[in-house]
């Protein structure tokens, strides 16, 4: 499946192997959990909910810098 | 797919709290997060009778959730009063969004706000200060160190001015436990004694008025959650970062994410491990170097003959 990944003002497709989570997701892109707020279609969700295909999914980084 | 997980309410997952195994609903995340934060206040003593809280707003995430949390519970109350300080500290693009949206939130929330600027009271913005070190024209080649310095010096004297009885702070779980690592490699017990839910310490043994204690009703909820918070309260929030923000003290943040990553709820344990040595390190500091002296240059109050700030901004 395709989910399509905002993150830093940067959109890129990425594909998953089906019934990925976001946590594997988070794993693929090499981000630690603890510093991000994921958001699926617009909504937050847990980091084990399963992806969709198509899904739209914000990754916040919520670490604060300043 | 929707898990089938619920919240022991019935409702939908929105959050997975790892470190006590709980599922929860946005309604009962929101609910867990008010109880943790009225917890807090009361388990320190933060508030009482009189006090008049200047909350440091920043528009970010943690300053605005703390703000709307202290508003909650200070707003009913006749004996209390509260306001908001924002500090610009000429950063451009970066501090302008964030003012905005600070501004947007004391508005809505009813709550009076005041801001003060590096440049009115150093002359000079973050920005140019940067250019310094750019330059090599300066000995410390942190920005964060200067912009940290300064604006602790102005909402000291400011809220101290504002008539305010307590400065209230943003800081989560996540910035104590890296102050506690941080000050730890750098061996600096002097400034881990000044730590601690209530810094009044050195208030109640000079007996003076300069300092005003600082408050941190966040401290024992994660980063993550006061984000969360935010967002699923529909705050206005802005997630540009700071364009001068780097060196060890984020070293010391990724160090922490990581190993909470591994072992979920160390961050707890580190911030409980400090509290437990607090007494001591403060007995320890106070005996070697803890004497609060005036600036011969500001009159403001530091640790030094010359304050911090004056050292590094006049």
């Amino acid at each position: 499946m395709n989910v399509r990944v905002c993150s830093e003002g940067k959109t890129k497709m990425i594909k998953m192997p089906e019934k990925s989570s976001i946590e594997n997701l988070l794993e693929k892109l090499e981000i630690n959990p603890e510093t991000v707020v994921v958001l699926r279609n617009g909504e937050v969700v847990p980091d084990f909910e399963e992806l969709e295909n198509k899904d739209r999914i914000e990754i916040l980084d919520i670490v604060s810098r300043g | 797919m929707v898990s089938r997980k619920r919240c022991s309410c019935g409702r939908k997952v929105v959050f997975f709290r790892k470190y006590e195994g709980s599922y929860l609903c946005k309604s009962c995340f929101l609910e867990s997060i008010e109880k943790k934060f009225k917890r807090t206040v009361r388990k320190y003593g933060m508030l009482k009778s009189g006090d008049k809280i200047a909350v440091a707003l920043s528009g970010g995430k943690d300053s605005s959730a703390v703000l709307y949390l202290m508003n909650k519970i200070v707003k009913p109350r006749r004996d209390m009063g509260l306001i908001a300080i924002m500090i610009d500290e000429g950063t451009g693009d970066y501090r302008k969004k964030h003012l905005a949206l600070a501004k947007k939130l004391c508005k809505k929330l009813g709550v009076e706000y005041h801001i003060f600027s590096f440049k009115n009271e150093f002359g000079k913005t973050m920005k140019q200060k940067v250019k310094e070190i750019d330059k090599g024209r300066v000995k410390i080649k942190e920005p964060c160190t200067y912009c940290g310095v300064g604006r602790r010096y102005i909402l000291n004297k400011r809220a101290r001015e504002l008539g305010a009885t307590k400065l209230c702070m943003g800081h989560t779980l996540d910035d104590e436990a890296q102050a506690v690592i941080l000050n730890y490699v750098r061996g600096d017990l002097y400034r881990a004694s000044r730590m601690g839910p209530v810094t009044d310490w050195s208030l109640r043994k000079e007996k003076g008025k300069l300092f005003i204690p600082r408050i941190k009703p966040l401290r024992e909820i994660p980063e993550k959650e006061s984000a969360i918070f935010s967002i699923l309260m529909g705050f206005d929030l802005c997630w540009d970062k700071c364009p001068y923000a780097g060196g060890i003290r984020f070293d010391a943040k990724d160090f922490i994410n990581n190993l909470e990553k591994k072992y979920p709820g160390i961050k707890f344990t580190v911030l409980e491990t400090f509290d437990k040595l607090l007494p001591h390190i403060r007995d320890f500091s106070d005996k070697r170097e803890g004497k609060i002296r005036l600036c011969k240059k500001c009159g403001e109050p530091g640790s030094e003959e010359i304050c911090k700030t004056c050292e590094l901004w006049r």
